[in-house]
């Protein structure tokens, strides 16, 4: 699995309201993509399920 | 001396003390050392009170009180007490509708004779390994007050290692009991999942969410277990077939936790060495699962009230929530994989050997661990060896090396479901040979 792009914060924004019904509070932005960025980590070990 | 339950429990039997008298004193205790620990949510004192009159009537009556007649305990906050809202540590539910009826683990504590006497501090929602709370305060380590007790069950452990109560119930998903029972030197059970009873535990990761009980002693740590519902399939110490993991294991943990399994290495003759495959993908594989499967049942929360959550957790949850249903499979088919793999070593061996936290509790004023020579936040990170093996569902007790005087360092022994008779026996046998135990603080 080749790294995928970083997510910029509009697009996090509107993935969250559009497939979630969730409004991320401005001061959990940070937060919520440096943890975005560590599952995507852990996503990358596990790989996908043609592994 | 620390008093075990099974001695407060045969005292109150036989009639020689009160469960009145051992309640008031561990609510005395609580009141005397607590302010300094911070271990305690909610003491429960007229509930208690009530509990230890009716074992002594009991007892009064020429009847049998139960195996833990009089033993004072406390659970952590997200066991249900009836009456009493259930916060799972969250400020959010401080005024949530009080439950209607004890969790069932209360219920089979209360039967055996056992005196509920407080709630006990955790991470927000139990996604955490620190006890460190923004509502309810942090828990410190009986051990050394500027470090951190492990959590999320810490103030579970806590009120144990420092002598307010003998005997405490946490819940465990990928560490919980066992991280603070590392840190706080006391032994602790994560069971076979799905073995003890969830009924009133305010979930987190229903994939991997257990109970269990911390204790002082190993018997302590059987005879609560066997109450809750745990079933021993007996074997003799001889019999058990004992082997140490390596590798993932052994990567990143302290020279001092080495050469003390090393010792006992050598003690128990010579150990063989074993490796779990793909060790690094279970752990990743469960830490995806936690986030998707917290993130999911929080998300009704999220959307409506999102900045009352713990800023510790709330990103956190909010990520999860967010990770895409493809890699929640994938972890999921890797865990059939790795449970494969693992169930052929346990052909061969009965219980296996392992580290249980690498290193000493973290100061709190630093909360920082050190994997691969980085520094990495203790919160997230201290549960790296537990994490593997509840991802699979496996029984382990967390048992304390014994070093008193010094700081505590915890190892896991780990069994297979339906085996757990080894697993005891085998603990049982390490601490009547005095190689794990609980050393009090100084």
């Amino acid at each position: 699995m080749s790294d995928p792009p970083p997510l910029s914060d509009a697009a996090m924004l509107e993935a969250a309201r559009a497939l979630l019904d969730l409004d991320i509070p401005p001061e959990c932005l940070a937060g919520v993509r440096a943890n975005l960025a560590l599952l995507a980590e852990h996503a990358r070990l596990v790989g996908d399920l043609d592994d | 001396m620390t008093e075990t339950a099974g001695a407060i429990a045969a005292a109150v039997r036989s009639g020689r003390r009160t469960a009145l008298s051992v309640a008031g004193e561990a609510i005395a205790r609580i009141r005397a050392r607590d302010g300094a620990v911070g271990a305690v949510t909610r003491l429960l004192e007229d509930r208690a009170l009530a509990e230890a009159r009716a074992v002594d009537a009991i007892v009064a009556a020429g009847g049998d009180a139960g195996p833990l007649a009089g033993v004072p305990y406390g659970v952590k906050d997200l066991f249900d007490v009836a009456g009493l809202p259930t916060t799972a540590g969250a400020a959010m539910r401080r005024d949530a509708p009080p439950a209607g009826a004890d969790a069932e683990a209360i219920v089979r504590m209360r039967a055996a004779g056992a005196v509920l006497v407080a709630t006990l501090n955790m991470d927000e929602f139990a996604y955490g390994f620190a006890t460190v709370n923004a509502a309810f305060g942090t828990t410190h380590n009986p051990h050394d007050l500027d470090r951190l007790a492990g959590g999320s069950s810490g103030g579970s452990a806590a009120a144990v290692a420092s002598g307010m109560l003998p005997l405490a119930l946490g819940s465990d998903t990928n560490g919980s009991i066992r991280v603070p029972a590392a840190l706080c030197g006391l032994y602790g059970l994560k069971p076979a999942h799905g073995s003890l009873p969830m009924a009133g535990v305010f979930p987190f990761v229903d994939s991997f969410d257990d109970i269990g009980p911390f204790a002082t002693s190993i018997a302590d740590l059987k005879l609560a277990w066997q109450v809750l519902g745990g079933v021993d399939g007996s074997a003799g110490s001889s019999s058990v077939r004992v082997a140490r993991l390596g590798g993932w294991f052994e990567a990143n943990i302290a020279p001092e936790l080495r050469a003390a399994i090393d010792l006992l290495d050598a003690h128990l003759d010579g150990l063989p060495c074993m490796e779990f495959p793909e060790v690094d993908r279970a752990r990743s594989a469960a830490f995806l699962m936690t986030a998707a499967e917290g993130g999911a049942r929080h998300l009704p929360e999220l959307r409506r009230r999102p900045l009352e959550f713990d800023p510790a957790t709330r990103d956190r949850l909010m990520a999860g929530a967010m990770l895409p249903a493809a890699h929640y499979l994938a972890a999921q088919a890797f865990r059939e994989t790795f449970r494969a793999a693992v169930n052929a070593l346990f052909e061969q061996y009965d219980v296996l050997i392992a580290p249980c936290v690498g290193e000493v509790a973290p100061r709190i004023d630093d909360p920082f661990v050190t994997v691969d020579g980085a520094r990495v936040p203790a919160r997230a990170h201290l549960g790296r060896l537990t994490q593997p093996l509840s991802f699979i569902g496996l029984p382990v007790i967390a048992a304390p090396l014994f070093r008193p005087g010094q700081l505590p360092l915890g190892l896991q022994l780990v069994g297979t479901p339906g085996r757990e008779g080894a697993l005891f026996a085998l603990a049982e046998r390490l601490e009547a040979e005095g190689l794990t135990d609980f050393s009090p603080p100084a």
